[in-house]
């Protein structure tokens, strides 16, 4: 196994080498001036506009300007924000909290509301549960999370007034507010965004768990554990949901870019301090360094990610452990 | 249980002893982060709004925004000024005015702030701005002699406008280029009515009072900026009460309604500096020759007459906007109400379009001439929605005479690459204006051309009416005017339209009232009922 | 796989009858709908006409340009699925070739299967702005070009999978031992096999694509108006949502309907697809 896990991480590695090369050139080849937007587009003196590309390393030529992000990022040092002007390690790292509270609950949320859910649908397939619940899970699927969130924001934000409507924290808080009372302000702040972010995931989830569940129900080694009397609750959760799981495992592995994606819309409509709208952001700002630092973030991310929810579906799985 | 029970016993008596009562606050959304709050500096508006809080200019563009002669302005670091000739002025510094770390501000920060500005490396977008000042001397601590390189009637604006007067005793050992990644750049230090307390990034920026601030004790003893990037988002905010100012919450006019439902917010209107236009490209896309379509004053003037842009911009904005004559802001002291814009009339559009020589030969509804169609890319910034929305409407009107416009809807950094390189027949454009009609040479005169002036309108007579208005003696309205009337002949733009700014205050403010240059610049002098939310 | 047409076995599923009937349904309203309607385009009074609601002339209400929000809708069903359908055929297509030769032990295909890991190492938002960001106006084939050139390399790591799977299993070895082609024997015996999963990760694949175009257009690089799709109406009717849903209204649940049955199809797809099942 941990010859396997060493060759699995040297191919995520040299994947992400990879891609992150293909986005460099993708981006460079896109049109567009980091310094335009930092101007608001007032003309600047040539002069000025040598200076400000010295002063950003946007005069040397691309190779050398890849090369240059590829041994700052072995080196940790991602190179300065075009549009902050500070470095882009200390920029990430001050949302990475946000985000990986946001992306951190909806997972588990899919994980095990998700789970549960579509392991009850599958117990009961045909009945008109089954139906609801698809329908449901299925609807805040489709819906955009930037509708979703207006909703939301709407209804729970502004009218009923339950939870805060956008931001992460409540900034009139005094300085000397308690622990606990920081946490629960950061839980209602959180509880919107969650919600959104989870219901336009949660179908995928409940769809993979559903479709896994019903598969093993119909095995002959489930049919031959009821036939040996066992109980029912054994049968379904102990037999049939276990060797559910590997295919479930493969999906949350497969599914955490969609995870990405979704916080990118959750986390720019309510105005949550993540990586995914400062990505966006920088996106549209053509701010080099930041792009590539939050591509090596994310990107590193869900390779990491496949490569747990594969080990794991290993381990859950020893039929598969000498499989190639 | 009550979670002071929790805590020890010394922690309960720091708590208690620490239990001042909240500060006065004031929190205002708005939709960028200030990322480099500090004059000289590369600047958008996020940035503006924050310094124009930390640090003070030496005066202030008076309430009717005159920018021209010496008497319409305002003192502030300055308490008075002189004309010694008419290309001299001297500025007497306020003897009051303090730096935040309570240091003197003294003519050799003035010195010092204007070398930065005017150096095009450091400060690379006002440098050009300062040209027609010559040199900028000491006299003594407290007095300051700008020196221009000739007469004209903006000398006291460009002095004081452009930039806010940096610490010397705290930048002066720093070199330019290292200010962006210095401690002054965490922690600024200034001169004006608030100073900084802290930034959470991707959230708030935090401001607190100076007591003794020498114009006058503020107010409000704290000022949050709160960040929203998504309009919707920072409504929410507004309308459930976690921030109590926003400023231009239309478009989409359907805001005011939900606004005004709220017994707790009221609707503060305020004319900008802002216009919006569709430029039409005088060259070929790509530049290098004549546009051979829009290079035709008819087709212009035509595309112009289809429209019933009061119609359109009545539907989007409501009372808040008006079209404009000329390229002129309902701010910049030049507009003239009593001018209107020619009404839309699509019978002589249709006449003029055929007098240019332009037929629906195969009958398709859209003209021909020479067998070309008549059809026209009309590109728009993704993020705009006004302008989206706007972009449809004429889209169907120009339809209706036979003129297909295709909306061409690029992201941003696309579209400002596409306008710099004149990659465009229509450019749906917004600016803000500067509120100098001098704002009108980098985008309508032949020397602008290769810079701001993307769509190449050049008009030998606006060049030389532009120079006899700006260096004029006296009143210079009549030629300012002059200037315009021949800008809206010459058909460059569709002027759509020039907004007021619907911004919504919390009723706890009181009747604060906005500067319609700068909206929170006078933040300091309201009053607000300290009940709190 | 067995004799019994595909058909006949999914319309023996209830689920497949009902996702096979919502679709068929959707299908003539997509086709059949857009020549009845009115002009999608037109616009009438800005200022009394915008935002009205349902009723009087316009059975489902007007946008903010006052158009009539049931034409476009029709007009949108028709275009997202296009663009669902067009972008998932050239995906799943690319991914079935490109896992087939990979999975058989083509060099090429592996290096492709390698790109392929690489493209899903950067969130694909991310690799669409940088893409489209230089691409300009968006027609729907451009755009459905663009979500397929995306999204294949999920299609191709199922479609290797199963060559993987079934290349070295006894059935294979004797065709190849008779001496079938190579090429015979991928189309004939391997490619329906590996098509079963990629069929149904498919069916889903359409919707996922529906509902991309709706978050591309909330970032700018959607279709250019006035061509309506259901994702660009849902992003005009946002800022209005609060005050007047109904422009949201249509298109919303046309979504909804159409992941709705493309979801259960899938779901007897896999069923009917399934060797077990089947039995």
């Amino acid at each position: 196994m941990a010859a396997w896990l060493a060759r699995r991480l040297a191919t995520a590695a040299l994947t992400l080498a990879v891609a992150l090369t293909a986005l460099f050139a993708l981006m460079r080849a896109a049109p567009g001036d980091p310094l335009a937007q930092l101007t608001d587009d007032r003309p600047l003196p040539p002069e000025a506009r040598d200076a400000l590309r010295r002063r950003y390393g946007l005069d040397q030529p691309l190779p050398r300007q890849f090369l240059a992000f590829a041994a700052g990022a072995l080196r940790g040092d991602l190179g300065v924000s075009i549009q902050y002007g500070r470095p882009v390690r200390d920029l990430l790292a001050e949302r990475l909290g946000a985000t990986l509270l946001l992306a951190g609950t909806a997972l588990l949320v899919n994980a095990t509301l998700g789970i549960w859910l579509g392991a009850r649908q599958a117990f009961a397939a045909g009945s008109a549960i089954d139906a609801a619940l698809g329908t449901l899970a299925t609807a805040s699927y489709a819906l955009p999370p930037f509708v979703l969130a207006v909703l939301a924001a709407g209804l729970f934000g502004v009218r009923l007034g339950w939870f805060p409507a956008a931001g992460a924290r409540d900034p009139l808080l005094a300085a000397d507010t308690g622990a606990l009372a920081l946490v629960l302000d950061r839980l209602r702040h959180l509880a919107l965004p969650a919600l959104v972010l989870s219901a336009s995931t949660l179908g995928g989830t409940m769809r993979q768990q559903r479709a896994a569940l019903l598969d093993a129900l119909g095995r002959p080694f489930v049919r031959a554990a009821r036939a040996r009397g066992l109980d029912e609750r054994r049968v379904r959760w102990g037999h049939a949901w276990r060797a559910s799981l590997v295919p479930v495992l493969t999906h949350f592995g497969l599914w955490l870019p969609a995870l990405v994606t979704g916080s990118v819309f959750v986390e720019a409509v309510f105005a949550w301090p993540g990586i995914g709208e400062l990505a966006a952001a920088a996106t549209a700002a053509r701010d080099y360094p930041l792009v590539m630092g939050a591509a090596l973030l994310a990107g590193a991310g869900v390779v990491l990610g496949s490569v747990v929810a594969e080990w794991a579906a290993r381990l859950a799985d020893p039929r598969g452990a000498d499989a190639p | 249980m009550d979670v002071v029970a929790l805590m020890p016993f010394p922690m309960v008596a720091l708590a208690l002893l620490l239990q001042a009562p909240a500060p006065t606050t004031v929190t205002i959304a708005v939709g960028q982060e200030p990322t480099r709050p500090i004059p000289t500096l590369l600047a958008g508006q996020a940035n503006i709004d924050v310094a124009a809080q930390l640090f003070l200019p030496l005066a202030h563009v008076g309430p009717k925004l005159v920018t021209s002669g010496d008497k319409e302005f305002e003192p502030a670091l300055a308490r008075r000024w002189t004309r010694r000739d008419d290309r001299t002025l001297a500025f007497d510094l306020d003897p009051r005015a303090r730096w935040h770390d309570g240091a003197p501000v003294t003519s050799a920060d003035v010195v010092f702030t204007l070398a930065r500005a005017k150096d095009a490396a450091v400060s690379p977008t006002t440098a050009p701005q300062l040209a027609e000042i010559e040199s900028v001397t000491a006299e003594g601590d407290g007095r300051v002699v700008f020196r221009f390189r000739r007469a004209y009637g903006e000398q006291l604006y460009d002095a004081i406008h452009h930039v806010s007067i940096l610490p010397a005793h705290l930048l002066a050992a720093l070199p330019p280029a290292d200010v962006e990644r210095s401690a002054f750049m965490r922690q600024p230090v200034g001169s004006g009515p608030y100073r900084w307390v802290r930034q959470v990034p991707g959230e708030l920026t935090e401001l607190a009072a100076v007591p003794d601030f020498f114009l006058g004790r503020p107010g409000v003893e704290r000022v949050i900026f709160r960040l929203a990037a998504d309009p919707e988002a920072r409504l929410n905010l507004l309308l459930s009460g976690a921030v109590d100012a926003l400023d231009n919450v239309i478009p989409p006019l359907a805001n005011l309604e939900r606004v005004r439902a709220q017994p707790g917010l009221r609707v503060v209107a305020a004319p900008t500096t802002t216009l919006g236009f569709m430029l039409m490209n005088q060259q070929a896309r790509g530049r290098g020759a004549p546009h051979p379509v829009l290079g035709d004053l008819r087709v212009r003037q035509a595309l112009i007459r289809a429209l019933d842009r009061e119609t359109m911009v009545r539907a989007a904005l409501g009372d808040f906007a008006k079209v404009p004559y000329g390229p002129v802001s309902q701010l910049l002291w030049i507009d003239d109400p009593s001018e209107r814009p020619p009404p839309p009339d699509t019978a002589l559009a249709r006449r003029l379009l055929a007098e240019a020589g332009y037929r629906d030969a195969d009958g398709d509804g859209v003209l021909e001439r020479n067998g070309q169609p008549l059809r026209l890319g009309l590109m728009v910034p993704a993020p705009s929605a006004l302008r989206r929305q706007l972009a449809l409407v004429a889209q169907a009107q120009w339809r209706a005479v036979g003129v297909q416009a295709d909306i061409e809807i690029a992201e941003v950094a696309t579209y400002l690459d596409r306008r710099r390189r004149g990659d465009f027949d229509l450019d749906f454009s917004a600016t803000t204006q500067d509120p100098t009609p001098s704002t009108l040479l980098q985008s309508w005169t032949c020397a602008g051309v290769g810079a701001n002036n993307v769509a190449s309108y050049c008009a030998p007579q606006v060049d030389s009416l532009l120079a006899a208005a700006r260096f004029g003696r006296g009143d210079t309205r009549r030629a300012w005017r002059a200037v315009v009337r021949r800008i809206e002949a010459d058909a460059p733009a569709v002027f759509l339209f020039a907004t007021a700014n619907a911004s919504v205050l919390s009723r706890r403010l009181g009747d604060a009232a906005l500067r319609p240059d700068s909206w929170w610049r006078d933040l300091y002098r309201w009053r607000v009922r300290p009940d709190g939310r | 796989m067995s004799a019994t047409p595909l058909l006949a076995r999914l319309l023996r599923r209830p689920g497949g009858r009902r996702g096979l009937a919502l679709l068929v349904v959707l299908a003539v309203l997509a086709l059949a709908g857009p020549p009845l309607a009115r002009d999608p385009l037109a616009q009438g009074d800005l200022v009394s006409g915008a935002l009205r609601p349902p009723g009087g002339g316009h059975l489902l209400g007007t946008d903010h340009v006052s158009r009539d929000v049931l034409a476009r809708t029709l007009h949108g069903l028709r275009r997202s699925l296009g663009i669902g359908l067009g972008a998932t055929g050239l995906a799943a297509g690319l991914g079935l070739g490109i896992g087939l030769v990979a999975g058989i032990g083509g060099a090429a295909g592996r290096v492709l299967l390698r790109a392929g890991d690489a493209l899903l190492a950067i969130p694909r938002l991310f690799l669409l702005l940088v893409v489209l960001a230089g691409a300009g106006t968006l027609s729907a084939p451009g755009l459905a070009l663009a979500i397929g050139l995306t999204a294949w390399p999920s299609a191709s790591r199922l479609a290797a999978a199963e060559a993987r799977r079934l290349w070295p299993q006894d059935w294979m070895l004797a065709a190849r031992a008779l001496g079938a082609s190579p090429a015979r024997l991928v189309l004939v015996h391997l490619l329906p096999h590996a098509a079963a999963p990629v069929l149904v990760a498919a069916a889903l694949h359409v919707a996922d694509a529906v509902v991309l175009e709706a978050g591309l257009s909330f970032l700018g690089l959607g279709i250019a108006p006035p061509a309506p799709t259901l994702g660009g109406m849902l992003l005009e009717a946002r800022p209005t949502l609060a005050v007047a849903p109904w422009p949201a209204l249509a298109p919303g649940v046309a979504l909804v309907l159409v992941v709705l049955a493309l979801g259960a199809l899938a779901d007897a797809l896999r069923a009917a697809l399934d060797p077990q099942a089947a039995a």
